[in-house]
């Protein structure tokens, strides 16, 4: 029993993983593409599907990451303050959820709002640009960080 | 250590896989949203761009380093007898197909007739007509369901093959009610 459940929480914490990682590396690169253009109409349409493909995929999967990452340490009894990957593991997952909450979401809350008001064609304001460039380095940032995650679950060095 | 580096390209391999899916899956799906031009024509782009740029490195990753841990942990056919393995190889092997087969090759056709009617400044008759089509509608929305089969038997490891024969059944029921479905959510056209 235990060990049936212990495979069903690894497969939903990886089915979790390629949720999560996968559609923060879509969503980035679909928000460059598009602004690339410098197209006030793509842009606004692409600015449309960030945050709610943020709140279903990047949302979802990180909750996914995190019930099934704790269900399964719990299970076995893990220490994950006392065991380096596990430790690790939280640690960064933390901080990029830090990253996506306080400056990633604020961020493309504000673009899409202003978005949605240059959709017809409108000249596009600085601010967006602005955020824009933050919304890329942080992303990117916040990207790496879960990237570097697989590592430790991976290899679980000691 | 190997296999740790094979199992670690793999899982990077099942991100890209995933990611570039849900990618091409939104965008294919914001296209039968929006009925003007230029917002079709970019969301079919990024059909293209998600399917070569993401899902295709992430599919060789994974047959690369799939086919290096096979090939050490069974020396060759062995196996064959492994239903979860067997069950991954030959589902991985359909997809890989009928991906650069069917769904691919729809996707950059769509990609020419929408920069077409973009030039003409109109939807064309062709443009719609390989919209209605039915095969790569249906391939396409096979592909995330099988990859989910594909990740199930790779952590579960079942022993028997009702696993790999229901999950099948699932994927295609889902995708079949898929194809009936949001054609007629989005009517096009």
């Amino acid at each position: 029993m235990t060990d049936n459940t212990y495979l069903l929480l690894k497969s939903l914490h990886i089915l979790g993983a390629v949720v999560f990682l996968g559609n923060i590396i879509v969503t980035g690169w679909w928000k460059a593409m598009a602004d690339r253009t410098r197209n006030p109409v793509i842009i606004a349409f692409a600015q449309r599907q960030v945050t709610p493909t943020d709140f279903v995929f990047t949302a979802g999967g990180a909750a996914l990451v995190l019930a099934t990452g704790l269900g399964g340490a719990a299970l076995h009894g893990l220490d994950y303050m006392s065991i380096r990957w596990l430790s690790w593991g939280y640690g960064l997952f933390i901080l990029s959820g830090l990253l996506w909450v306080t400056i990633l979401i604020p961020a493309q809350i504000t673009q899409s709002k202003r978005a949605r008001r240059f959709a017809g064609g409108d000249d596009i304001p600085e601010i967006y640009w602005k955020l824009g460039r933050i919304w890329i380095v942080v992303g990117l940032l916040a990207t790496i960080i879960p990237a570097i995650n697989i590592y430790w679950m991976v290899f679980k060095p000691t | 250590m190997t296999y740790a580096v094979l199992k670690f390209v793999h899982v990077l391999g099942a991100i890209l896989i995933g990611g570039g899916l849900i990618g091409v899956w939104v965008a294919d799906l914001r296209s039968r949203q929006v009925h003007q031009l230029p917002q079709l024509a970019e969301a079919v782009r990024n059909i293209a761009v998600f399917y070569d740029g993401v899902m295709v490195p992430g599919a060789l990753l994974l047959l690369a380093s799939g086919s290096w841990m096979i090939l050490q942990s069974f020396g060759g056919w062995g196996f064959l007898n492994v239903p979860w393995l067997a069950g991954m190889v030959a589902l991985f092997a359909f997809e890989f197909v009928e991906g650069n087969t069917v769904t691919r090759l729809y996707f950059m056709r769509l990609r020419r007739l929408t920069q077409d009617a973009l030039a003409a400044g109109a939807v064309t008759p062709q443009l719609e007509k390989a919209r209605a089509e039915q095969i790569p509608t249906f391939t396409h929305f096979l592909d995330l369901p099988l990859l989910f089969v594909i990740i199930a038997l790779g952590t579960l490891r079942p022993t028997t093959w009702t696993p790999f024969f229901l999950g099948s059944v699932v994927a295609i029921a889902v995708a079949a009610a898929l194809t009936a479905l949001v054609p007629r959510l989005y009517p096009w056209g």
